[in-house]
């Protein structure tokens, strides 16, 4: 990809967003979703997304970004 | 048996602390029992003060004396007893001095400075707690001279200038527990006259709290990104990415990064070998206490390290911390409860200026101006109140314009004023200008014999003019006057003979007296209103010819610039002070810290407390401050919403 830091983004954002986590793992959406960023859906960044889906699905499946429980 | 016998040790030191707290002065009572609060949050895995730093999920705070007495086999005794309470206490004290200080540094937080001598309070006791056990002459306080001159210079470090001046992850690896770690293990050490191995423990017990720290750092990886603060892991994902450090990159950004080159396991992995560094230590030292624990932390960063990477853990283990815990930005999630508690009560009431000490003869008589002022603010956030406003509106007409709800209150410019400034924000806007035609044209009247805005009208139709001297108080005040004339200006129906009068002899008096032209509110409330009358009045199509803005826009300056330089200590006069910047047109002269007093001051309902913001009269024929929590609440959302464009800083 030639801007590293969009790519990058985008993965950020499926860490912290379930919702457009949700929409990237889609493959009816994904394309809206990388579009919604900016990112052409080409063959190379799908196959690096998919590369780091597992990354991303290791690191928020750990209540990483769920809400904070509360404290009484 | 042992282990029953530590508890009841330890809980006989808790007491110790529980009984030093116990007779502080209330001020700095009420602080420490804050903190209590906060370190239990932080580091207690049941929430519970006596808890902290007791699970393998932290550095071990609190057992570095009493461990090290026991590794290095003292005899147990009264010495050694005396000298572990005193270290505990000592220990406690430290722990509770760095959250202290890491609060005040934190933006997002509720630490505020008045906690600096509580800061006092826990250096100066945990140095006589040490005092009580190490003997005055020896070397071990040069050592801790050292160590905290290191601490020092850790906290004063400017951040800014460490991101801008190395890359290197490790400059910004620093853990806060470290100095507190070793002063307490040297003071152990002096006090058994073990200074021998002072180097190799302070060492394992460095090394122990950074790897500590790379994983708090790695868990507080959004939140200092939307600081915009560096920690180890940013600079090392920063680095494997090749994504530079200044300016500060996005949030997402970095934590892409992260995901992309995998950077979670060699971060993990860093502070893994600081603690097998630790532990060769403690082999090397015969420390077993401290060895045990190190493996045991080795074998929990390593459990996480895999849940983390492979999305796995252990059956019967408990369920992994979280590698990045969520942040959400603190200014919106203020701005949010902020508007939830303003939009809690449709009738604003506690804003009413309600009084109860028998004015004109009532149990009760209120004003609902301040409610007005409030539904001002939230349209200028856009929300949409217009219900609420049609309301306000509807009573005031009801009320024929009077400031308080009683026929013999007198008719006034600030309630006119705030009636024509909601105007146009109503539903519907035709019956309210007939309905204000009356009093409008009383106000003509009064302006033209007055030659200036009166506060107070007289012979209003329907009025039964004011018979109390306490509610006449307040005449000739400009604010009042710019209130009515931001109304006034605006308003459909042509008043060019009452604005050019108004407005001029408001001007004279600004020009000759500055902000002393406000009578009756905030000066630097009235500042920001005068800073947007004048602006008004500056504007292409206003049909008036005036003299003297540029005139009176110069002494508001100045005072403006004055205020500014001065310390701003509430909430509300923060606030008043952002919001007059940006009226007259000088963000340039905020304070990136002003809105961090603001934010430190919310309450959890969303609420700042109310703070003094106009005389009212009182019982006894006396006068005290009228304060409200919505209204000053609303002046602390008004100046939050209006930076919110700036990077806000987070909280967890």
């Amino acid at each position: 990809m030639d801007d590293d830091s969009k790519f990058y983004a985008l993965l950020g954002r499926a860490l912290i967003d379930p919702e457009f986590r949700a929409q990237l793992l889609d493959t009816d959406q994904q394309s809206e979703a990388l579009e919604k960023l900016g990112i052409v859906p080409s063959d190379e960044v799908l196959e690096e997304l998919n590369a780091s889906i597992h990354a991303i699905n290791a690191l928020a499946s750990h209540e990483a970004f769920a809400p904070i429980p509360a404290v009484t | 048996m042992e282990l029953e016998a530590d508890s009841k040790l330890t809980s006989r030191r808790w007491h110790d602390v529980d009984r030093l707290f116990a007779g502080l002065p209330p001020a700095l009572f009420r602080q420490v029992k804050l903190l209590e609060y906060d370190l239990a949050l932080r580091y207690s895995p049941a929430g519970q003060f006596h808890d902290i730093f007791s699970s393998p999920d932290h550095p071990p705070v609190l057992s570095v004396a009493r461990w090290l007495l026991r590794d290095l086999e003292i005899p147990p005794g009264a010495t050694r007893d005396e000298t572990e309470s005193r270290l505990f206490v000592a220990s406690v004290l430290m722990a509770a001095r760095v959250q202290t200080v890491e609060g005040l540094r934190d933006p997002g937080g509720f630490t505020t400075d008045d906690r600096i001598a509580l800061v006092q309070w826990l250096s100066d006791r945990a140095s006589a707690e040490i005092a009580r056990v190490v003997p005055r002459d020896s070397s071990f306080w040069d050592e801790f001279e050292a160590v905290a001159g290191e601490d020092a210079t850790r906290v004063a470090a400017d951040p800014d200038f460490a991101a801008a001046t190395s890359d290197d992850p490790e400059a910004h690896l620093v853990s806060p527990f470290s100095a507190p770690l070793r002063m307490v293990a040297l003071a152990a050490l002096a006090a058994v006259d073990r200074l021998d191995v002072a180097p190799r423990v302070a060492d394992m017990l460095g090394q122990i709290a950074d790897a500590y720290q790379v994983i708090a750092d790695l868990a507080a990886l959004q939140r200092d990104l939307q600081r915009g603060r560096t920690s180890y892991p940013i600079a090392f994902i920063a680095r494997s990415a090749r994504v530079p450090l200044r300016p500060a990159p996005r949030p997402e950004v970095i934590l892409g990064a992260m995901v992309a080159t995998g950077s979670v396991r060699p971060i993990v992995e860093s502070a893994l070998g600081r603690l097998r560094m630790a532990r060769g230590i403690a082999i090397e030292l015969r420390l077993s206490t401290f060895a045990a624990f190190v493996s045991n932390a080795e074998a929990d960063f390593e459990a996480r390290l895999a849940s983390w990477t492979v999305g796995s853990f252990a059956s019967g283990l408990a369920r992994p911390a979280p590698a990045v815990r969520p942040s959400t930005p603190t200014l919106s999630q203020a701005l949010g409860m902020a508007e939830g508690f303003l939009l809690a009560d449709p009738t604003f009431r506690e804003s009413w200026e309600m009084h109860r000490e028998g004015m004109l003869g009532q149990p009760e008589v209120a004003s609902r101006f301040p409610a007005g002022l409030i539904l001002e603010i939230l349209c200028r956030r856009g929300l949409d109140v217009r219900r609420l406003i049609d309301e306000f509106l509807n009573f005031t007409v009801v009320n024929g314009f009077r400031y308080y709800d009683h026929p013999r209150s007198g008719v006034d410019s600030d309630t006119i004023g705030v009636f024509l400034r909601l105007r146009p924000l109503a539903t519907g806007t035709r019956e309210y200008d007939r309905a204000a035609s009356a009093v409008l044209e009383c106000l003509e009247r009064n302006v033209h014999e007055a030659g200036a805005i009166p506060v107070w009208l007289s012979g209003c139709a329907g009025a039964q003019g004011s018979e109390s001297a306490v509610i006449a108080l307040g005449e000739g005040c400009g604010t009042v006057a710019a209130h009515l004339l931001l109304g006034l200006v605006a308003a459909p129906v042509e008043h060019e003979r009452t604005v050019a009068l108004g407005a001029q002899s408001l001007l004279d008096r600004i020009g000759s007296v500055g902000v002393a032209a406000n009578v009756n509110y905030p000066p630097l409330y009235a500042l920001g209103v005068f800073f947007r009358l004048l602006r008004l009045l500056d504007a292409p199509d206003v049909p008036v010819a005036l003299e003297g803005v540029g005139h009176a826009r110069e002494a508001l300056a100045r005072e403006l610039e004055r205020a500014v330089s001065t310390s701003q200590m509430a909430a509300q006069d923060a606030a008043l002070l952002i919001l007059a910047c940006h009226e007259a047109n000088r963000e340039d002269l905020i304070d990136p810290a002003w809105p961090v007093h603001v934010l430190k001051r919310q309450r959890f309902d969303g609420s700042w407390i109310g703070e003094p913001f106009a005389a009212a009269p009182n019982r006894g024929r006396s006068v005290s401050w009228y304060s409200s929590t919505l209204l000053t609440t609303a002046l602390c959302y008004d100046a939050l919403a209006r930076g919110a464009k700036g990077q806000p800083p987070a909280t967890d």
